[in-house]
Formats: C-alpha cells, structure tokens, sequence
C-alpha cells in the first residue's frame, strides 16, 4: 500500500489572528470587551423596545375598558419596567466606558458595568416572554 | 484558501460569537472597537397610549 502524505492546509494569518483575537478577547484587553459588550446590549435593547413597542402599543390603543386595560397590562407593565431598567443599566456602562477611556475608572470597572447590564438583560429576556404571548 | 472563504468564514464567526463584523476586523486588526453611545429610545409613544387608554377606560 503506498505511503500517502496529505499536508495539513495552512491557517491563513487573518483567520489565525481573528480566531486568536476572539479566544484572547475575555482577558487581554478588559475594555474593548466592555465596549463589545456595551455595543452588543444595545442592539438587544434596541430589538427588546421594538418588540414591546410592536406588542404594547396596538394593544394600548385598543383597550377601552377597564378590564381590556387590565389585560394589557398584564402583559405589558414587567416588560415596560424591565426595559427602563435594562435602559438604565446600559447607560451606566456607557458612562462607565468613557470614563474609563479618560482614566478616570479602571477598564475592569467598566467592564463590571458591562456585565451588570447583561444581568439585567436576563431580567428582560424572561419578562419579554410574557409581551409576546 | 480564496479571499471569498476568508470573508465568508470573518463573517460566520463574527455572528456566532454574536459580534458586529466591524468590531471582530477591529479585534483582527488591533485596532480598538467604537463604543456605541447613541441612547436606547424610551417607550414614550407606549406610554402615552397607556395614559389615553386609562383616560378612556376612567370614562367607561
């Protein structure tokens, strides 16, 4: 049987250097991790006030009653106050990021805020469940 | 390895780890990610809706 050798492709370096990037990106550089994940929160508060407002408004402008209300708001008060709070939270990441760019915190600090706000994106997620029902 | 894989594979990447294509060229390049300031909107028209809604059921 002949002895076959199939060569191993080679990596191209930018998709060695995006993946290695990727795997670093946790512990090298805490801030651009924070912006990263300040900027990946807004666009999920951005898809969670959408969707309430998709959900909440219509319904809104349909009650007239003081039970069809009641219904609405069953449905529609936790996400509303989950969302100002996720809104909130996401400021404060972003305050905390600048100031941090400024030197005025330690990028770790700002990186907590960061995490915060994925805390109370588990808040929102769970209420948003209910909005869509 | 042709370019169009190296995009295609930048890209799949870049959404599985949940990330804008941008920041993950960023991170590649060594070049810091721009932080997103423009605010969240509130839910004002939601909450003005809410308020006429309970107007009207007051009315009822």
């Amino acid at each position: 049987m002949p002895n076959i050798k199939i060569a191993a492709p080679k990596p191209s370096p930018i998709v060695g250097a995006l993946l290695g990037a990727l795997l670093l990106s946790g512990c090298t550089r805490p801030l651009d991790t924070a912006i990263l994940a300040a900027n990946a929160a807004r666009d999920v508060g951005q898809v969670a006030h959408d969707l309430i407002e998709s959900e909440c408004l219509p319904a809104y402008r349909g009650a007239n009653t003081p039970a069809s209300l009641a219904a609405v708001d069953a449905r529609c008060l936790v996400p509303m106050k989950a969302y100002r709070i996720y809104r909130a939270a996401w400021a404060v990441s972003v305050v905390a990021i600048q100031r941090a760019q400024l030197g005025l915190i330690t990028p770790s600090e700002a990186l907590a805020a960061a995490v915060e706000v994925g805390r109370k994106g588990a808040g929102l997620a769970a209420s948003l469940t209910e909005v869509s029902k | 390895m042709t370019p169009a894989f190296v995009i295609e594979l930048l890209v799949a990447v870049a959404k599985a780890f949940g990330l804008e294509v941008g920041d993950v060229i960023a991170f590649a390049t060594g070049r810091h990610p721009e932080l997103q300031t423009a605010s969240l909107p509130a839910l004002d028209a939601v909450e003005a809706a809410r308020a006429e809604a309970v107007a009207r059921a007051a009315k009822t």
